[in-house]
């Protein structure tokens, strides 16, 4: 039996593990070696050493993570809060809670790309959607403030239904004696849901924080038309900052040194949002 | 079932994808000008029956042109042939991925050629590429009923005076009277509301080919000298001042946020078009684009003239070649025919751009006559001269560092001396000093 | 009484705003894709009067702009949906019920590999196929993604692990071997994960920009970049971007209508990993 399953174990792992390490760890490996290297695309790489480790001193990389963490923050706040508080109404059973379910997948399915286009349209200054309604022009995408904002609002927008189900499913695993415990004690509603709800499903909390800050650090397709990381570098992530290294400025060791950084902080990140959790189950 | 339908999705996936008809005996190429591609591709028509080779013409959009090619070159996957214009130019030809003109190509065909397109692209003592397009001057187009309505004709708006160091001047005058917030008041007058313009009078912007460039030549500066930057001296920050306070103080202009590079630099363009710019200063290579999209009568003044005169920027466009392409003679032939009255009759007499072989010129300015649209301004105002255009390596380098003190001056967030200087000391660095 | 009645009218009001900032953005762009310009222009967003197909006869007057990228995404999007569906199902019943040494840390490797940000493989992915020659071809599409989708297997870990072991180990005392058992048992019990799965792998193919703008270059254009380009170059041309994103948008929510119930109960058991 172990022998049959060895083989079966190893022929059935193949194509899958062919592919993580064909395309998930030879590339880390070509990464760093990128960071090594001197490399505009027109002329074959030639070696720069410790070289490329000045783009860390440039402030650009500091301010992407910057922007990067204020849009997440933002963002993970509305969908974490708006996912718990819909997943309650979704688990309530009132009418047109099944037609809600399902149109909440539709923001999670559009692509991200799109809803970058759409959320310009918005916000143009303009001609825009608001600036229809308000009459008058809306500076919302060229003030440093704002525009963050903006671009956290529209994660959300891709975020929170996706939150609401999965709360949705947690919330009904929760027992059913708990919650009369809880109505027995006087807590109304919304006191059950803040007070014992919200820490049971602390797991899934964890989870989804894990999905957003996953996420975060790879926006970019949403980023490029909706302020295309502007103004002024106010909401240029930090995928969109490795990009333009590489292909905008034409500093592929440069943007590998970028890359190679941005990974250990999301490690940090991703770390200590799953010690936290472990920490309080037990 | 579902095994069944995987098949069958996976059979007709693979089979579109192969579908793709790939005909090693195709050349391509590429630009990024739709309109000219249209004229390309009926001028190549003859070039196939002639030689027997088809040319398939690729259009990549301005706003990913410059990053999908240096990805495509370095990947070895570019096109055999594509355009290049002087800003970036000198970059590939360092690297060897572009070839030079033979010499004796460029010695049998030059005198047919416009001389600024062989000045522009000569490095080192060779041609870089086949000179395709070459600008007319820079103008100023006018919307003529706008005009009408503010009771002024286009001779009121041709060779607008204006002056940095007066008081008022023309061009203000001329632009405050364009202008209209939602209740059609002009600038100037009491309960006059910037933020609810309805009307532009003047398309000032952020905007280097069609409107820094003129106005720091009209004050007697310079944008760069040779290679170096040179637009903070004091008669460039008056102009380029003069330029953002027309945005941020006289309000005859849309808001720096709107036109700012990267993302704006259609924008006068687009609002022109839909009837609200009056006057919009610009080049030949709008054109084709107003002719299409205006539905309101225009036509073209000449350019407004500032202290030192009317002087306009000219900038070509050359086909380069690629040094990797893996059919080098049907290249060659490509390139002969695109450099050669033949090749380019199309471009001019379709008037889509103003052809760089100089016997393929004569049909531009008919076939806009034919339109109802004298161009000789755009072709006059070179006689006074010209500024230098963009031009050394590493030039997009120096375009990303400068952009962000730049667009601060023209949104008002920056005064134009502090503001100027040090867009030009970001950009002088980024060139490599 | 009055307090549940309070709570239920709140629910209700969360209910209908959560309705209509969900929706409402798609019906605006759909309502924005039938309008001509010139109404645009004149009255903003509004009921198209009269409704109009000009937006999408300009998109598809030249086939580069729009049509190819349609065909070639739905292409790319099929073959990576199958290939990626079949190796998780194999992958996937090897997480979930074989044991050997080093299964947990392999399936971690795996969970790595799709937490880190994707430009981070891209960077040295688009170098690699650069020096191959593959950049600008079908297979740079394709080939990155084929293999393994850790989302896929994921999810397909999770419900085979919820099929109940009886019944596996009743196959296995018949004399059933492991192929046996994923075809005949595993894989019919398990048949809404696997539709959600096809769903999810097709539809984050389709919705890939990145990628494909880096390495698909023009020969094989896809829907998202298509749209990309249409944005940036008629920037103020908002009728005829939002036909083109209408059309970028659609299939994958079709898509989901058909396939919505499996896939909303994937989601939802989302929490429990």
């Amino acid at each position: 039996m172990t022998r049959r399953v060895g083989r079966t174990a190893a022929l059935w792992l193949a194509p899958s593990a062919l592919g993580v390490g064909l395309f998930f760890l030879a590339p880390l490996a070509v990464l760093v070696w990128l960071t090594t290297q001197s490399w505009d695309l027109l002329a074959p790489p030639s070696w720069a050493g410790a070289g490329n480790l000045a783009i860390l001193g440039d402030g650009g990389l500091l301010r992407a993570l910057l922007a990067t963490v204020v849009i997440g923050a933002l963002a993970l706040a509305i969908e974490l809060l708006g996912g718990f508080a819909l997943a309650h109404v979704l688990t309530s059973g009132a009418p047109g809670s099944a037609v809600l379910r399902t149109l909440l997948l539709l923001p999670w399915l559009t692509a991200p790309l799109a809803v970058g286009v759409v959320a310009r349209w918005v916000v143009a200054p303009s001609d825009g959607l608001l600036a229809h309604l308000v009459g008058a022009r809306v500076d919302l995408v060229a003030d440093p403030v704002a525009a963050p904002v903006i671009v956290a609002l529209a994660v959300a927008w891709q975020g929170t239904g996706f939150a609401a189900l999965v709360y949705a499913g947690a919330l009904a695993a929760v027992p059913r004696e708990v919650r009369l415990a809880g109505s027995l004690d006087g807590l109304g509603r919304w006191g059950v849901a803040w007070r014992l709800d919200w820490p049971i499903v602390a797991p899934t909390t964890a989870f989804l924080a894990v999905v957003g800050v996953v996420q975060v650090f790879g926006l970019y397709d949403l980023v490029v038309p909706l302020t295309g990381g502007g103004p002024d570098r106010a909401t240029e992530t930090v995928a969109m900052h490795i990009v333009r290294a590489a292909w905008e400025r034409f500093d592929v060791g440069g943007a590998a040194v970028l890359a190679v950084a941005v990974v250990a902080v999301e490690a940090v990140l991703v770390a200590a949002i799953l010690r936290r959790t472990a920490g309080r189950l037990r | 079932m579902l095994p069944a339908v995987a098949v069958a999705t996976l059979v007709a996936g693979v089979l579109t994808a192969c579908s793709e008809p790939v005909d090693d005996g195709d050349l391509t190429l590429r630009l990024w000008d739709p309109q000219v591609a249209e004229a390309y591709r009926a001028s190549l028509a003859d070039f196939e029956t002639a030689h027997g080779i088809h040319v398939d013409v690729v259009v990549v959009p301005w706003a990913d042109y410059w990053t999908q090619l240096r990805a495509d070159l370095g990947a070895g996957a570019g096109d055999d042939v594509f355009w290049v214009n002087a800003a970036n130019f000198q970059d590939y030809a360092r690297a060897g991925v572009i070839a030079p003109v033979p010499a004796d190509e460029v010695a049998a065909r030059q005198a047919d050629w416009a001389p600024a397109a062989i000045a522009q692209y000569t490095l080192d003592g060779r041609l870089w590429g086949v000179p395709q397009i070459t600008d007319p001057g820079i103008g100023l187009l006018y919307n003529a009923d706008l005009l009408a309505a503010a009771g002024l004709g286009p001779a009121d708006v041709a060779g607008l005076d204006w002056d940095p160091a007066a008081p008022d001047d023309e061009l203000r005058e001329t632009a405050r009277a364009l202008t209209l917030d939602a209740d059609g008041r002009h600038p100037g007058e009491p309960g006059f509301d910037p933020a609810r313009l309805r009307q532009y009078g003047f398309g000032a912007a952020n905007d280097l080919n069609g409107v820094l460039l003129q106005f720091l030549a009209g004050n007697g500066a310079a944008w760069q000298e040779g290679d170096e930057f040179v637009f903070a001296s004091e008669p460039g920050v008056g102009a380029l001042g003069y330029v953002a306070d027309l945005i941020t103080t006289e309000h005859v202009a849309p808001n720096a946020a709107d036109t700012n590079p990267p993302t704006g630099g259609d924008f006068v363009r687009d609002q022109f078009l839909q009837g609200r710019v009056a006057l919009f200063p610009t080049g030949a290579y709008n054109l084709a684009n107003v002719a299409e999209g205006a539905d309101f009568a225009w036509g073209i003044a000449p350019l407004p003239s500032g202290p030192a005169g009317a002087v306009s920027v000219t900038n070509s466009v050359v086909a380069a070649a690629n040094a990797r392409s893996d059919d080098p003679d049907g290249q060659r032939l490509l390139l002969e025919w695109l450099g050669s009255a033949d090749g380019q009759r199309a471009i001019g007499d379709s008037g889509v751009a103003l052809p760089a072989v100089l016997s393929a010129q004569s049909g531009y300015a008919g076939s806009w006559a034919a339109r109802g649209v004298d161009v000789a301004p755009l072709l006059e105002v070179l006689g006074n001269g010209t500024i230098q255009p963009p031009q050394g390596a590493r030039y997009a380098d120096a375009a990303a560092a400068m952009e962000s003190a730049l667009n601060d001056v023209f949104l008002g967030r920056r005064d134009p001396e502090s503001g100027l200087r040090a867009a030009q000391d970001a950009a002088n660095a980024a060139r490599g000093g | 009484m009055s307090r549940r009645r309070e709570s239920r009218v709140a629910g209700t009001v969360v209910a209908v705003a959560a309705t209509a900032l969900t929706v409402g953005p798609l019906l605006a762009i759909g309502l924005l894709a039938f309008t001509g310009p010139d109404q645009f222009a004149r009255d903003g967003l509004g009921i198209p009067s009269p409704w109009t197909l000009e937006n999408f006869a300009a998109l598809f007057a030249d086939p580069a702009t729009m049509l190819r990228p349609l065909l070639l995404t739905t292409a790319v999007a099929a073959i990576l949906a199958v290939v990626q569906t079949a190796t998780a199902v194999l992958a996937a019943y090897v997480f979930a019920r074989l044991e050997f040494r080093g299964r947990d840390a392999l399936f971690a490797v795996y969970l790595a590999s799709y937490l880190a940000p994707p430009v981070v493989t891209f960077l040295p992915l688009y170098s690699a196929f650069a020096a191959a020659g593959l950049i600008g071809t079908f297979w740079a599409l394709v080939l990155p993604f084929a293999l393994a989708s850790p989302y896929a297997i994921l999810l397909l870990r999770q419900a085979f692990r919820a099929i109940p072991a009886e019944i596996l180990d009743a196959a296995e005392l018949d004399g059933a071997g492991h192929a046996t058992v994923l075809r005949a048992v595993v894989v019919p019990l398990a048949r809404p994960a696997i539709a959600t799965v096809l769903l999810v792998a097709a539809v984050s193919a389709w919705n890939a920009y990145l990628w494909p703008r880096l390495a698909a270059g023009v020969r094989f254009p896809q829907v998202q970049v298509a749209i990309g380009s249409l944005q940036s170059q008629y920037d103020s041309n908002w009728t005829l971007v939002m036909a083109g994103t209408v059309l970028a948008v659609i299939p994958p929510l079709l898509a989901a209508v058909v396939v919505q119930r499996p896939l909303r109960r994937a989601l939802e058991l989302q929490a429990g990993s």
